[in-house]
């Protein structure tokens, strides 16, 4: 995962690095993370609109933390941001799942339930 | 107590605050920050939930992505990035949780989609069924009809034709069905409506034809011009009800017979001439076609105005 490949990379960067350089493209990385949770409708199912909120606070705190300079901070923060996107993405789509599960499965009893009424 | 000692109750409270001390530092230095913690929960439910297997390589990056916070929080303590890098770990085992519920879902409406189409085809196979077993019930019941009907026909056509052989009387098939006609100087003596001992000798032929036909009967008196109109009416429903009597009473059942007395209303020869009245006087046993059955036809009505006139000779 690349997440896991960055947090390696980070990791020795960060220590290597006194006065670390800003983080351009995991804000990026994570802006467009919230962007494609948002679309997917995130805000609309309740354990995924906590993780949505979360990451945009996250994206928030990072954004100032670059401004006051705190680079090697605000890389993590983003880090956090990007996967709480990430499980606000995947937790809408399981929930569409299920939605989309329930409802065929309905519709399956609804068409066997009509059709034996209509039979008999 | 001794001098350079330490009183004891001081020796006791400094050994206390030292065990405190060094409880503390020890504290301090294995807290686990409660983000481990939650990421070691998140992990292992990701592990134990159904659908681990299907996300099995998103449980596995959970998995290194929590032995690098362990390595970072055994290596750095509790650090800020400790708990940054367990954080992301229990986002990832939520992720992987998820994946695989998501699988199981997707399964599970597959899974309905395919028990749909396997009763849709079952439900084929049942209504192809039983529309066969209808057409199977359709043709016996068709055959059955038709092996009735050419029963009744059967039955008729011997009817008709022991009829037909009968001496002193003629069989003709007109609009009312199938009519006897029987002399009334056979049947009855002048002005009498009982039946003569050799008329019973001809009805006993009769009813042996009509015993096994289904048809029903009606027994129609007619009779010459000589006499009162009314008189002539009345003898001819006593005759009528003479024949009926007789066929009833040897074998043939009530239902299937009326008995309807014509007067001289209808005559087949002209009165005038001993011939033409001894034609008129006359006893026709008509019976009526399957279709007549339940709607017996009167002489008289409508259906039998042109009786004896539209006669045809049975074949």
């Amino acid at each position: 995962m690349k997440i896991i490949g960055w947090i390696g990379a980070a990791s020795i960067a960060l220590v290597a690095c006194a006065s670390s350089p800003v983080p351009a493209d995991r804000l990026a990385k994570s802006t467009a993370a919230v962007r494609s949770a948002q679309e997917t409708g995130a805000d609309r199912v309740p354990n995924a609109a906590l993780h949505l909120k979360v990451a945009n606070e996250e994206l928030d705190l990072a954004k100032r933390l670059i401004k006051d300079g705190d680079n090697r901070r605000a890389e993590y923060v983003l880090l956090r941001a990007q996967v709480d996107a990430d499980a606000a993405l995947q937790l809408a789509r399981e929930d569409q799942a299920r939605v989309d599960a329930q409802h065929t499965m309905d519709e399956v009893q609804k068409t066997k339930n009509s059709q034996r009424e209509g039979g008999s | 107590m001794t001098r350079f000692g330490m009183p004891g109750g001081a020796k006791t409270l400094s050994l206390t605050a030292g065990a405190v001390l060094l409880g503390l530092v020890a504290g301090c230095a294995s807290q686990t920050p409660v983000e481990l913690k939650n990421a070691r929960s998140a992990y292992q439910e990701a592990v134990e939930a159904p659908g681990a297997s299907y996300a099995a390589t998103d449980v596995y990056e959970a998995k290194k992505s929590l032995q690098r916070a362990e390595d970072y929080f055994k290596n750095e303590g509790d650090e800020p990035e400790t708990r940054d890098l367990a954080y992301v770990a229990e986002r990832m085992a939520i992720i992987a949780k998820s994946k695989g519920n998501n699988v199981i879902l997707l399964n599970q409406k597959q899974q309905a989609l395919n028990d749909l189409e396997q009763w849709k085809q079952q439900q084929a196979v049942a209504t192809r069924q039983q529309l066969g077993q209808t057409k199977e019930q359709l043709a016996q019941s068709q055959q059955q009809l038709e092996s009735e009907r050419q029963a009744r026909a059967a039955a008729e056509q011997r009817t008709t034709d022991a009829l037909t052989k009968m001496k002193g009387m003629t069989a003709k098939q007109d609009q009312r069905g199938l009519v006897l006609t029987l002399s009334g100087s056979v049947l009855f003596a002048t002005g009498k409506s009982e039946l003569l001992p050799g008329a019973q000798k001809r009805l006993d032929d009769v009813v042996a034809a009509l015993k096994e036909d289904p048809r029903s009967i009606t027994i129609v008196g007619h009779t010459d011009s000589t006499g009162a109109e009314d008189r002539n009416m009345v003898l001819s429903q006593k005759r009528a009800d003479a024949v009926k009597t007789y066929l009833t009473t040897h074998g043939i059942p009530e239902d299937r017979v009326t008995a309807q007395g014509m007067g001289q209303s209808q005559p087949v020869a002209d009165n005038k001439s001993a011939e033409g009245r001894a034609n008129n006087r006359r006893v026709e046993i008509i019976l009526h076609g399957a279709a007549d059955m339940q709607g017996t036809p009167m002489p008289g009505s409508g259906q039998d105005s042109n009786s004896g006139r539209d006669n045809k000779k049975i074949p």
